[in-house]
C-alpha cells in the first residue's frame, strides 16, 4: 500500500503500486524538479483543472487582441451604408450593425479596448497599491493611519457609482473610463499588501535579515516583497475581470469608451432594445464578455491554488 | 359631419358622488330607463350612461374597455409637471379647447372665443352647466387659478416657456411681479379673458394646453391631488377610477360628462409597463393599442419582425412626425463661427444614407426647419435652398476656412446628446464616420444626461450637438422662434429675427405669415443656423377591431392616433363586434 496522499506513481509495469527500480528513480528525479518552487506552482495551477481553461481563453484573447489588424477582415470604424442590419452569412460572420459596420471586426478589435482596460488599470493598481500598502505597511504609525484613512475613505463609495459621478463630471473617453476605473482598483492591492507584511514583518527571517545588518529598503525589496507576491498576484489577475466587467457597464450606460472605438459593452448597450430581431448585435458582444470574465477568473482561481499559502489545505 | 353625438338627444344620470350615499337619477331618456338609484359609498358606473350612443355593429357598452400600456409618471395633472405626468392625464380635465384631427381648435371647456380689436385680449366662454364629479360647478376661475398655479414659481412646473406669450406669466414665473398680474381674468363664472403681451395668433392653440384643476381641491389637497380617485375629481370625459401604483391607471367613463368629446369607452385601462414589454404585449393581445410609439416603443427590430409578418403589418400605421432632427453648432470663439465650416459640415453629411441605415427608414430626410405638411412648411423651398450632399465641395470649402491640409489642425469637438436612445447612438457614429472620411475631422460623441445638457445648452456651451424639436401646436412660430437670438443656440441672425418677429405677430394674413416663415427659415438654411437632417417616422399599431369616425387619414393625409392632448382618438373610437372574445 501506498502511503495516503502520496500521488500515484506511474509505473512501467502497470500495475498500481509495483515500483519497478527504474521507474522509481525516474519519479525521484520528477519529484526533485518539482520541488522548485515555480515547478511545484505549475503542479498546483495544473491541479485545478479549470485553471488552465482560463489561461486558455486569456491566451486566446491576447492572440485576438494582439491579432487584430491581422484576423479582422474589414475596419472596425467604416460605416457601408448600404449593408447595414445584416445578419451573420459568410461575407459578415456575425452580420453588420446599424450603420453598415462589419460586427466580428468591431468584435474582435473590443478585445483589444477590454484587454487595455483591464491590464492597464491593474497595472496602475499594482504600483499604487504596492507602493502605498508598503508604506503604510513597513513605516506603520502617522502613514500607515493616513494611508488607511485614504483607503477608508475611497472605499465608502460604491465603486461603479462613483466611476458613474467621475465620469459625469470628465466626460466619456478612454483615458477617463481607465481613471475612473484605476481610481478605487489599487484598494484591494493596497490592503493586502499592508496586511501581508504585517504578517510576514515579524517573521524570523526578516528578524534574522535585520541583525545582520540589512537596511528597511533591502528588507522590504529582497525579503518582503517576494514573499509576499502570491496573494497579490492572485488579486491582480482577479481584479483583471473587474475592471473589464466596469468598463463594459460604464459603456453599455454610454458613459464609457467613445465610439467609434468598439467596446463590447456599449455594443451590448446600443443593440439591447433591438435583441428580439436583431439577435447576433446583442449576443456576440455579450458572449464575449461573459468569456473574458470567465477566462481571467478561472485563471484566478488556479493561480491561487498555486500561489496563495493560504488555500493550501 | 361625421361627428352626429351632439345631435342626438342627450340624457345621463347624475351621480352625487362622494359623501352622499344616494345617487338621485334626474331625467329619463331611452337608455337610463333602467335603474332609479344606487346606493353605496361608491356609486358603481353603470354601463352605456355617459357615453354617445354606440353604432350597430359595435361591441356593447360594458365591453368597450380599452387597454393600452406604457410608463408611470408622477401626477395626473398636467399644470403641475408636463415631464412627470402620468398619461393620459388629459382624460380627466377639459381644456379651454381641444385639437381635431385636422390640428383645428374644437369647443372643449370653452364654447366660444373672439379677439378683442387690439388683438391683445381673447375671451372665453364656457359651457354652462360643467361640473366636478363631485357636484361642484366648474368656473372661470378654476381656469384662471390653473394658469396663475402655472406661472407660480412654488409650483415648479416644468415648460413655463411655453405659456410665455400670456401677459406677464414669464415675470410672474421669475417673481418679478405678483402671480395676480398674470394675463388672465375670470370675469363672471362662465367667462375667462387672457391677455398677451403682443398679438399672437396662436394664443387659440396654446389655449387647448390649459387643462383646467378643481381650485378648491388643489387648495385643499395640494399638489397630491390627482393621486387618489377620491381627490382626483374631474371634469372630463373619464373620471380616475383606480390608480394601482406600478400596475396600472383605469379611467372609467364620466356619466356627468356631457362636453363635445363624449367618448364610447367604458373604461381606458393603462398599464404600467418597460417600453421593451410594450410590444410583447401587444402580440399576445393584452393590449389592444400602442399609441406612444415614438418614444423608441417600437424598435427597428420591432419594425423589422412586424414587416415580416402580414397580419401585423395591416395594423402598422406610421405617419411623418412634425419634429425634426439637426446639427447646430456653438457660435463665437468655435471654429463654427466661419459659415464655410458650417457649410462644410452641412456638405458633409448624408441625411439619405443615414435614414436608410441607422434609422431603418423610420425618418424623412429634411432639408429645413419646418416637416413637410407642417403650417408654413415649403419642402420645395427648402431642398432649393439647402446644400447638397457634397464630400469634394465640402473638402474645399474646409481648406478655404484654413483648415486640413497645408492648414491647420481643426480643433477637436465633441458632438454632444442629450440622453440619447441607442438609435440616435448609432445615428452621431454615423456622423462621426461621414465627418472622418469626407472631411478627415476627428469628432468625439459624448452624451450627457437632460439636466447637465439643458444647463450647458442654454449656456451656449456645447459646439457640436444633434437636438430634436417636436411639435407643441400647429403653428411655424413653434419652431421659428428655437431659432431667434437669444433662443436655444448661439447662431444669431438679425434678418432672420425681424422676419420671424415680424411673421410672429401677424394677425388675419396666413399667407403673409407663411411667406416671411419662409424666407425665414430660408436665411436659416443658407446661413447654417443648423444642419437639418431628419424628421422622424412615427409607429402606432391598433387593433383592427378598432374604429371610429376620427380614425382616418386627415387632411395632411395622416392617419394617426393621438394623445388626449393632442387630438381626439380616444374620443371618437369604439370596438366592433369582431373582436375576439
Amino acid at each position: 500500500m501506498r502511503p495516503a496522499g502520496a500521488a500515484p506513481a506511474p509505473s512501467s509495469s502497470g500495475l498500481p503500486g509495483v515500483a519497478l527500480p527504474g521507474t522509481s528513480v525516474l519519479a525521484m528525479g520528477r519529484a526533485a524538479r518539482e520541488s522548485s518552487p515555480g515547478g511545484e506552482a505549475w503542479r498546483r495551477f495544473r491541479a485545478n483543472r479549470l485553471g488552465p481553461l482560463g489561461l486558455v481563453i486569456v491566451l486566446l484573447l491576447v492572440l485576438l487582441a494582439i491579432g487584430a489588424p491581422l484576423i479582422a477582415p474589414y475596419p472596425y470604424d467604416k460605416p457601408d451604408f448600404g449593408a447595414a442590419w445584416q445578419f451573420p452569412s459568410r461575407q459578415h460572420l456575425m452580420g453588420t450593425d446599424g450603420i453598415g459596420r462589419d460586427f466580428f471586426s468591431r468584435i474582435v478589435y473590443g478585445a483589444r479596448t477590454s484587454l487595455a482596460i483591464g491590464l492597464s488599470a491593474q497595472a496602475i493598481a499594482l504600483t499604487l497599491g504596492i507602493l502605498l500598502g508598503l508604506a503604510a505597511g513597513m513605516r506603520g504609525g502617522m502613514v500607515d493611519f493616513v494611508v488607511m484613512r485614504l483607503v477608508d475613505a475611497v472605499w465608502a463609495f460604491p465603486r461603479l457609482l462613483f466611476a458613474i459621478m467621475l465620469l459625469t463630471v470628465l466626460g466619456s473617453g478612454f483615458t477617463n473610463v481607465l481613471f475612473a476605473i484605476a481610481v478605487t482598483g489599487w484598494i484591494p492591492i493596497c490592503r493586502l499588501t499592508r496586511a501581508q507584511l504585517l504578517g510576514q514583518r515579524e517573521q524570523e527571517y526578516v528578524a534574522a535579515a535585520r541583525a545582520i545588518g540589512a537596511t528597511e529598503r533591502r528588507v522590504a525589496r529582497v525579503h518582503l516583497l517576494p514573499n509576499i507576491m502570491g496573494p497579490i498576484i492572485v488579486a491582480l489577475t482577479l481584479g483583471v475581470p473587474e475592471a473589464i466587467f466596469a468598463e463594459a457597464g460604464l459603456s453599455f450606460l454610454g458613459i464609457g469608451i467613445n465610439p467609434p472605438i468598439p467596446s463590447w459593452g456599449q455594443m451590448v448597450g446600443e443593440s439591447v432594445s433591438t435583441i428580439r430581431f436583431y439577435w447576433h448585435l446583442a449576443l456576440f458582444p455579450a458572449v464575449m464578455i461573459g468569456l473574458t470574465m470567465l477566462g481571467f477568473v478561472l485563471m484566478g482561481d488556479g493561480l491561487r491554488d498555486a500561489l496563495d499559502p493560504r488555500s493550501r489545505s | 359631419m361625421h361627428d352626429d353625438r351632439r345631435s342626438k338627444p342627450f340624457s345621463r344620470r347624475i351621480l352625487l358622488q362622494g359623501s352622499a350615499a344616494t345617487a338621485v337619477a334626474i331625467g329619463f331618456g331611452q337608455r337610463n330607463a333602467a335603474s332609479a338609484a344606487t346606493t353605496g359609498v361608491a356609486p358603481k358606473r353603470e354601463a352605456g350612461i355617459a357615453a354617445p350612443e354606440l353604432p350597430e355593429n359595435a361591441l356593447p357598452q360594458e365591453q368597450q374597455i380599452l387597454r393600452t400600456m406604457g410608463r408611470e409618471g408622477r401626477y395626473l395633472d398636467w399644470s403641475k409637471s408636463v415631464q412627470q405626468r402620468q398619461f393620459e392625464s388629459a382624460l380627466i380635465t377639459e381644456p379651454l379647447v381641444r385639437r381635431s384631427e385636422n390640428y383645428e381648435l374644437m369647443p372643449a371647456g370653452a364654447e366660444s372665443w373672439e379677439t378683442s380689436d387690439d388683438n391683445l385680449t381673447w375671451t372665453f366662454h364656457l359651457r354652462p352647466g360643467m361640473t366636478w364629479s363631485d357636484g361642484t360647478p366648474v368656473t372661470a376661475e378654476d381656469y384662471a387659478y390653473t394658469v396663475r398655479r402655472m406661472a407660480d414659481p412654488e409650483t415648479a412646473f416644468d415648460v413655463t416657456f411655453y405659456y410665455g406669450s400670456i401677459k406677464n406669466f414669464a415675470e410672474a414665473n421669475a417673481g418679478t411681479v405678483s402671480i395676480e398680474e398674470v394675463g388672465v381674468e375670470a370675469i363672471d363664472d362662465l367667462t375667462l379673458a387672457i391677455t398677451t403681451a403682443q398679438p399672437t395668433p396662436f394664443l387659440g392653440l396654446i389655449a387647448a394646453d390649459v387643462y383646467v384643476v378643481p381650485k378648491h381641491v388643489v387648495e385643499a389637497e395640494g399638489d397630491n391631488w390627482s393621486l387618489d380617485p377620491a381627490t382626483a375629481i374631474s371634469c372630463g370625459p373619464f373620471v380616475l377610477d383606480k390608480w394601482d401604483k406600478g400596475r396600472e391607471v383605469v379611467f372609467a367613463n364620466n356619466p356627468q360628462y356631457d362636453g363635445p368629446s363624449a367618448a364610447h369607452w367604458n373604461q381606458i385601462v393603462y398599464l404600467i409597463g418597460a417600453d421593451e414589454a410594450v410590444f410583447p404585449a401587444y402580440e399576445n393581445g393584452e393590449i389592444d393599442l400602442i399609441e406612444r410609439g415614438y418614444e423608441q416603443v417600437i424598435s427597428p427590430a420591432d419594425q423589422a419582425r412586424i414587416e415580416s409578418d402580414p397580419a401585423l403589418s395591416a395594423q402598422l400605421h406610421t405617419f411623418p412626425q412634425f419634429q425634426t432632427w439637426w446639427l447646430a453648432f456653438g457660435g463665437e470663439g468655435t471654429a463654427f463661427s466661419d459659415l464655410r465650416v458650417r457649410q462644410a459640415f452641412a456638405q458633409a453629411v448624408d441625411r439619405d444614407a443615414i435614414v436608410n441605415s441607422a434609422l431603418r427608414n423610420q425618418a424623412v430626410a429634411a432639408y429645413g426647419l419646418l416637416a413637410p405638411g407642417f403650417h408654413s412648411s415649403n419642402t420645395e423651398k427648402q431642398k432649393a435652398a439647402a446644400y447638397p450632399y457634397d464630400p469634394e465641395a465640402a473638402r474645399a470649402l474646409l481648406a478655404e476656412a484654413g483648415f486640413g491640409e497645408g492648414g491647420n489642425p481643426f480643433p477637436h469637438y465633441d458632438l454632444t446628446l442629450r440622453d440619447p436612445s441607442p438609435t440616435v447612438q448609432t445615428v452621431a457614429q454615423a456622423i462621426q464616420a461621414m465627418l472622418k472620411e469626407n472631411l478627415g475631422i476627428d469628432v468625439g460623441i459624448q452624451s450627457l444626461e437632460r439636466k447637465s445638457f439643458t444647463e450647458q445648452l442654454n449656456a451656449y456651451e456645447l459646439p457640436f450637438v444633434l437636438i430634436p424639436w417636436d411639435m407643441d401646436y400647429y403653428d411655424a412660430s413653434n419652431f421659428m422662434d428655437v431659432f431667434v437670438t437669444g433662443g436655444r443656440h448661439a447662431w444669431s441672425n438679425a434678418d432672420y429675427d425681424a422676419l420671424v418677429k415680424e411673421a410672429d405677430g401677424i394677425i388675419g394674413d396666413e399667407a403673409k405669415r407663411a411667406e416671411l416663415y419662409q424666407q425665414a427659415e430660408e436665411i436659416l438654411i443658407k446661413d447654417v443656423g443648423g444642419v437639418f437632417l431628419w424628421h422622424p417616422v412615427f409607429t402606432q399599431l391598433w387593433k383592427p377591431y378598432i374604429e371610429g369616425p376620427c380614425l382616418h387619414e386627415n387632411t395632411y393625409g395622416i392617419l394617426s392616433w393621438q394623445a388626449p392632448e393632442k387630438g381626439p382618438q380616444y374620443f371618437c373610437t369604439y370596438f366592433n363586434n369582431e373582436r375576439p372574445a
